[in-house]
């Protein structure tokens, strides 16, 4: 029994061990791309550096939809299903919190407020997923293509809105965006780190986050997700029904999805604006990826993306570097990640040095 | 409506189309040899910013653009290639992985080669001129073929060079095999690493030249994030089209037609939201999604019951 756990911990290390490998890959590429086109090499390290240590409150701020992304991905991904609309369902969730937020009114109590906003957020999430899964349920439509596709109708929804009906007539010409909301409807900061806009929506990461890893490895729910993925057929057989499987794993990522619209909304930005989502879907699926689709991995995935953004927004307000060296960075690690070339080739090095291992003794 | 209303918008709906058929038609390759290529929108961008590039150092040739963004477009659609064939990746990652750098990337060298934000028009840019085709250019209605740019009536020639291809050389049965069984191919002699590379290759240089046209013909100038899911639509296309070339080509124009016909509303004044108006080709592009995949799941639904019935219309 012991043995097994042992086991167990080598293995997680040594996954831990390949992706940090990978991190400083990515990195080591990207100062290398630096110093090429002439800039400070050390700009992005030391940005990450900074952002884990000086300013963990921008990082803070970063993490929060970040690792709310990769929970949503790391969801859906285990029913092997490919949800790429978390930014739609964000767009839709945000429009859902900010349509309640300004047609309660402003005497209301804020606990009451809050919940109401939040709610109807992720109600608009989950529904906005549904689209997708619905069609890949019944008609077999590949998720793929329909999130992306459903994720540009949702922004440019978001778009018709604050252009529309819920724009703000005292704003200029140039912006887009409603009015600012009522301050009963606010997600409070973590006072501890003004005047960031880090927020309590971090907490609020933390305990989705455990409420997952309890539900995908203590609860039947959490095994059916992992069959389905991984053996439909199996599924079936064994009673189990993939496709309300689908459909469950799907409303849970667009619910998550829209509450991180909801955070951005009422903590970040307190008002609706157009195009106010940097993608934070897509980064997703890296953090959830290097976390190898594990809840718990994601929180920490999801710190280092969060202090990754935060120090390339940095390193472009200090110095000339460009912040889109993150992205390149996440790039980096997302094509690596990709290959199938890095686990194999390390097992191999590892058993067979346990090979040798046995032959000396 | 009159005359001249109607082959305007059928005028617009072939430009519209073209960049979206150059882009299927790269798609529809790799989707013959088995491969699922959702990277045509960062194959695309980095074409467009490509052309803009060497326009601007080859002192305004948009010809060298275009030629550098096929070759650009084909270089970087490598690194694509190279992961899927001999690494194995994932293909749905590694295009996600291929457009996440193709955005970083373009936006990372428009600050450091032409130290600006946004979007870049290169100085002194020589327009192409348009194609009038005579005695076409006459006929009403017709005319809206006439007055095209080249690359539109490349795109064509394209179409049915690719259908010649796909259906009547051995290269294209090759491409073919290697999407429907690829260990039937390996024991034909076929390399099917090597065809995969060929097709990418192939979707690389022609989205390059998708995106070329997208930012030295219809406007002068690269912004950040300009293909704007375009790639997504080709892809969409490709798959409504049954991965035939012909059948492909006439989708984009129902595409192009979806763009154009927004143009028009704006263009009349309606009071339509300009928002709600762009969001035309995308639903048009999930509801044409939704039917294909409904068609193919009646038609594997018919197939067992008819097995011999399919064969012969086959």
């Amino acid at each position: 029994m012991k043995n097994r756990e042992n086991h167990k911990i080598i293995a997680a290390a040594s996954l831990v061990g390949r992706q940090i490998g990978l991190i400083l890959i990515a990195l080591v590429l990207a100062t290398l791309f630096l110093a090429l086109s002439g800039y400070e090499p050390f700009a992005i390290v030391n940005g990450i550096i900074e952002g884990l240590t000086v300013d963990i409150a921008g990082t803070i701020r970063w993490a929060t939809p970040l690792v709310l992304a990769g929970l949503a991905i790391c969801v859906t991904y285990k029913a092997e299903v490919f949800n790429l609309g978390v930014d739609g369902q964000l767009y839709m969730g945000a429009a859902a919190a900010t349509a309640v937020a300004v047609s309660i009114p402003a005497t209301m109590n804020h606990g009451v407020s809050l919940v109401l906003v939040f709610v109807s957020a992720m109600v608009a999430g989950a529904m906005f997923a549904m689209i997708p899964a619905l069609m890949k349920v019944y008609l077999g439509t590949n998720e793929v293509v329909s999130t992306l596709l459903l994720n540009f109708v949702a922004e440019l929804f978001v778009e018709f809105l604050v252009t529309g009906s819920l724009r703000d007539p005292e704003s200029g010409t140039n912006l887009n965006a409603s009015a600012i909301l009522n301050e009963n409807t606010w997600l409070p900061r973590i006072s501890y780190f003004e005047p960031s806009s880090a927020n309590i929506g971090f907490y609020i990461a933390i305990i989705v986050m455990i409420v997952l890893t309890i539900v995908f490895y203590k609860t039947a729910f959490g095994h059916e997700i992992k069959i389905v993925g991984s053996n439909p057929v199996l599924a079936k057989y064994a009673g189990m029904k993939p496709t309300k499987t689908i459909l469950q794993v799907m409303a849970i990522s667009g619910a998550i999805g829209g509450m991180i619209g909801a955070i951005e909304v009422t903590a970040v930005q307190h008002r609706l604006l157009a195009g106010f989502n940097p993608d934070f879907g897509m980064d997703g699926i890296v953090v959830s990826l290097l976390a190898n689709n594990n809840p718990v991995g994601v929180l920490f995935s999801g710190i280092f993306f969060g202090a990754l953004k935060n120090g390339g927004i940095n390193m472009e307000r200090i110095t000339d570097v460009p912040s889109a060296v993150t992205e390149i960075v996440t790039a980096i690690i997302f094509i690596i990640i990709s290959a199938k070339f890095v686990l194999p080739r390390f097992k191999k090095m590892l058993s067979d040095k346990k090979e040798q291992n046995k032959g000396g003794k | 409506m009159s005359m001249a209303i109607i082959t305007d918008t059928l005028a617009s709906t072939i430009r519209m189309a073209t960049p979206l058929l150059l882009m299927a038609l790269g798609g529809l390759l790799c989707e013959r040899a088995g491969v699922f290529n959702i990277a045509l929108e960062g194959f695309s961008l980095v074409g467009a910013f490509a052309a803009i590039a060497v326009v601007q150092f080859t002192g305004g040739s948009v010809w060298t653009g275009l030629l550098g963004a096929a070759v650009i477009g084909a270089v970087y659609s490598m690194l694509f290639a190279l992961f899927v064939t001999k690494f194995k990746a994932n293909h749905i990652i590694a295009s996600i992985a291929m457009n996440t750098l193709a955005v970083g990337g373009t936006s990372y060298l428009l600050r450091t080669m032409f130290e600006v934000q946004g979007a870049y028009s290169p100085d002194g840019i020589h327009k192409l001129d348009m194609i009038r085709i005579p005695i076409i250019k006459d006929i009403p209605i017709l005319s809206c073929v006439s007055g095209q740019s080249i690359i539109t009536y490349f795109s064509i020639v394209m179409t049915i060079l690719i259908y010649v291809m796909l259906f009547k050389t051995k290269g294209g049965l090759n491409i073919c095999a290697v999407g429907e069984s690829e260990d039937a191919a390996k024991t034909a002699g076929v390399r099917p690493a090597l065809v995969r590379w060929q097709v990418i290759l192939i979707s690389g240089a022609l989205c390059g030249i998708a995106g070329a046209y997208l930012s030295t013909i219809s406007v002068s100038q690269f912004s950040e994030n300009m293909i704007q899911g375009r790639g997504f639509n080709a892809f969409t296309i490709e798959v409504f089209g049954r991965a035939h070339p012909i059948a492909v080509a006439l989708v984009s124009l129902l595409f192009g037609f979806a763009d154009a016909i927004g143009i028009r509303i704006e263009l009349m004044g309606m009071n339509v939201s300009p928002s709600i108006i762009k969001m035309f080709p995308y639903l048009l592009a999930i509801f044409a999604l939704a039917a294909s995949s409904y068609t193919a799941k009646r038609k594997v639904q018919g197939a067992v019951g008819h097995k011999k019935k399919k064969e012969k219309t086959a």
